[in-house]
């Protein structure tokens, strides 16, 4: 019995033993595997003269799910917003009153909360507000249709404060009564909020309006008072706010243009026919060249441009579940687009990238740089791959 | 636990630690051909055609199942450690893997009707080659090639002893296997995304071994010596494998099929041929000769201009001191040798690679048909010239063959 528990014993510890001994795996028998045999080639659109095509366009994308409304002018820019208020908290004693002409506004005050600036950074800076008279939603209100836009030309503002972060400014007690009303009696016309612009040169300002407590939304401050004398002080935040940029996108002819807020964006299209239809991309690195001269860019502000898989270039269709983002380093922006063109290589319509900056509905940020028929072919946006590929299939 | 249990654990452990060797000649055709799977054989050449005798199941020659006079069951298991060199360079790989199992037993012990079924290899592929290189920008990466699986076998037949003593065996044979062969690209660097091309092959298909044993010999050479004499040979012929075929391509941002397709595998026939001689009933000496024509290889097609015909010849002694009841350990344990030479069926850039072996080993008595067989093989192919490699190849084979008297008729 002793012996067979020892043969056992020994038996499986030698099986153990031998297998463990084994050396890792080597080189050594390569040569003798030709028909699987695999090569890695780096190529780039520089040194191996891949062909490209960049263009850049104008787009009508509404601002209306920004985080920031914009208001001011710069030479060549010019942002707007309209505001409306949410009254739905009024207290029912306050309806009753208002409708019954038992309540006084003793005073209305809008705040803006200041986070971004564009071109003049003092804080010289000045607006009206206006009664808007026509509908409007968030949904779908462009450029093209402030041209139908009705409001009042009176200014409905007064007691302006203007600092680094805060903007307060008095409003007309009329309008405040005229928008309870609607609220409480829907009879009466409904509220359409105010139209905010610029009335002179000094920049672009953005400020906060949406954020997930609605700490720094913009609100709007108003004290009644009512038949009996007593004083309430009410608090209403916005219910709908957009802004609409309006401007001239420059025409640069060697160059690509990427614009937030009078949205440009832009197509790359790369050659990547040359690519074994078998290889298997290990990275492909986009890489574009900013042109500093040109570039515009506010105080805070989302630096990279994002990246799109265009499924139909002619109506501007990417496939939405997968982009990429080039991120700023130095003067370059640069990212992964390894999937990309690993879908070309594999036969998907090869209809280019869509480039669009990362915060084009946040600020009015124009990134300007060298494109593909530049003449300084350094500066022109330079891809990378590398990839793998079999000998022999 | 019981010994027995014990030793059948023992068999499946290579499934627990199996590792892999690295032969890149097993690249070629369908891989190392498999002529045998008991430890047994293994000690005795790896052939032995002729054998005639109840006391094991072999594969090569279904009529030698006429001697069955038990149920019987040959399981094992072996291990491979092969010291590989190329010109400038020598590494040790060790491999572990199941051999394979035959389950036989008795009809007609008077007419020599014997059936057995099992599964077993017939062609093995395993390498793992590894090389690293340096990208323009000085990232390294990896190139693994690695080359696993093989072709099995499993069979079913019957054996019949004519009134005049040849015996006859047929199998059918059912082929089936999965050849994997991987190229792939690792970076230690995250920026770049590894890379594989995987090639499949499944291939299936039938065939059948037909074999033969001559009646005892030994009666003509009026030797007292020579207990007994007899010759066997045994064909196997194997249908063109339909072979499922794919490449495919994958990274983590890809799975894509490159190509796929059914093509016919041709594996050619192979002749077996022996003769087994008993001197004074305790001493067996068998010689054997296999031949297999792999320059008619084909695979969808096309032959292969790295495979050529193989010959093997083996011889194997076997000493058992007494078959007697009764007898001690020491006295029933078998001794045996053996030894080959191969003319493999590689032929790498025009250089033929041939093997030459010897091995030995014992089968320890485990009651009256029992027993445990452990052989060790050496064994030497190739050389390190013209970017070849050389093997130098430790084979260990343990094996159980187990007999039990089953299906007895009670009596009424």
């Amino acid at each position: 019995m002793f012996r067979n528990k020892l043969l056992f014993l020994a038996s499986a510890l030698t099986s153990l033993l031998l297998v463990s001994c084994s050396d890792d795996p080597s080189s050594i028998g390569a040569d003798l595997l030709n028909p699987d045999k695999v090569d890695i080639k780096e190529i780039n659109s520089f040194d191996d003269s891949l062909s490209q095509f960049s263009k850049y366009f104008k787009r009508t994308i509404p601002l209306g799910s920004s985080s920031r409304l914009l208001i001011g002018k710069t030479d060549s820019l010019e942002a707007v917003s309209l505001i409306r208020f949410r009254f739905v908290s009024l207290a029912e004693s306050l309806r009753t009153a208002i409708k019954n002409n038992n309540l006084t506004i003793a005073s209305a005050t809008i705040e803006l909360t200041q986070k971004y600036k564009f071109g003049s950074t003092s804080n010289s800076f000045d607006f009206s507000a206006h009664k808007i008279n026509s509908n409007w939603t968030t949904v779908g209100f462009t450029a093209d249709s402030l041209s139908s836009l009705n409001y009042d030309p009176s200014d409905v503002s007064s007691n302006k404060s203007i600092t680094d972060t805060l903007i307060t400014f008095s409003l007309d007690n009329q309008l405040v009564r005229e928008w309870l009303l609607a609220e409480a009696d829907t009879v009466i016309p409904i509220d359409h909020g105010i139209y905010l612009k610029s009335t002179s040169i000094l920049g672009i300002r953005g400020f906060q309006v949406a954020a997930s407590n609605n700490a720094e939304v913009p609100i709007l401050k108003v004290t009644v008072i009512t038949a009996n004398s007593d004083t309430a002080k009410l608090n209403f935040i916005s219910i709908a706010d957009l802004s609409v940029v309006t401007g001239a996108i420059p025409n640069l002819s060697n160059q690509i243009v990427v614009q937030s807020g009078l949205i440009s964006n832009a197509k790359l299209w790369y050659d990547v026919a040359s690519l074994p239809a078998s290889a298997l991309i290990n990275s492909a690195t986009l890489t574009l060249t900013l042109d500093t001269l040109m570039t515009k860019t506010g105080t805070s502000f989302n630096n990279s441009i994002r990246l799109g898989f265009f499924t139909d270039s002619t109506n501007l269709a990417i496939d939405s579940a997968r982009t990429f983002t080039l991120t700023r380093d130095g003067n370059n922006f640069t990212g992964n687009i390894t999937s990309f063109v690993q879908r070309w290589i594999n036969g998907e319509s090869n209809q280019g990238m869509l480039l669009w900056a990362a915060g084009q509905l946040e600020g009015v940020e124009r990134f300007v740089f060298f494109g593909s028929s530049n003449s300084d072919r350094s500066k022109q946006p330079k891809l990378t791959i590398t990839y793998t590929y079999k000998k022999s299939l | 636990m019981k010994f027995k249990t014990k030793i059948t654990f023992l068999i499946f452990i290579p499934f627990l630690i199996a590792a892999q060797s690295s032969t890149s000649y097993t690249r070629f055709g369908i891989g190392d051909i498999e002529y045998t799977f008991t430890a047994r054989a293994g000690a005795l050449g790896n052939l032995n055609t002729a054998y005639n005798d109840g006391a094991h199941l072999t594969i090569l020659n279904p009529a030698s199942w006429n001697k069955i006079t038990r149920t019987r069951l040959e399981i094992s298991s072996k291990y491979d450690g092969v010291f590989l060199s190329n010109a400038s360079n020598s590494k040790y790989f060790g491999n572990a893997e199941f051999g394979g199992f035959a389950f036989g037993f008795p009809v007609s012990e008077l007419n020599g009707i014997g059936a057995a079924m099992g599964l077993v290899p017939y062609s093995n592929i395993s390498y793992h080659v590894k090389e690293s290189a340096l990208l323009s920008t000085n990232e390294e990466y990896i190139t693994n090639y690695e080359g696993k699986g093989g072709l099995s076998k499993f069979f079913i037949g019957t054996s019949y002893r004519m009134p005049f003593g040849l015996s006859i065996g047929a199998t059918f044979d059912y082929y089936f296997g999965n050849f994997e062969y991987l190229s792939q690209i690792n970076f230690t660097s995250s920026n770049l995304i590894s890379t594989e091309y995987k090639k499949t092959f499944n291939p299936k298909g039938i065939g059948s071994t037909i074999g033969l044993i001559s009646p005892d010999l030994s009666s003509l050479l009026k030797s007292e010596i020579i207990t007994d004499l007899r010759l066997g040979a045994s064909v196997s012929i194997i249908s063109n494998l339909t072979t499922d075929t794919s490449l495919i391509k994958s990274s983590s941002v890809l799975l894509d099929t490159i190509g796929n397709g059914v093509v016919d595998m041709k594996v050619p026939m192979r002749l077996n041929l022996g003769f087994n001689v008993a001197l004074s009933h305790n001493y067996l000496l068998n010689m054997d000769y296999a031949f297999q024509p792999w320059s008619e290889y084909s695979f969808n097609g096309i032959k292969s201009s790295n495979l050529r015909d193989a010959h093997k010849v083996s011889a194997g002694f076997e000493y058992r001191p007494s078959k007697e009841l009764g007898s001690t350990f020491w006295e029933q344990m078998v001794w045996r040798a053996g030894l080959s030479f191969e003319q493999t069926q590689y032929q790498i850039n025009g250089t033929g690679i041939n093997q030459y072996s010897v091995g030995g080993g014992f089968g320890l008595p485990m009651g009256s048909e029992n027993s445990l067989d452990i052989s060790i093989q050496y064994s030497t192919r190739g050389t390190t010239e013209s970017n070849l490699l050389k093997e130098d190849r430790i084979t260990l084979n343990l094996g159980f063959s187990l007999g039990e008297v089953w299906f007895i008729r009670q009596e009424k």
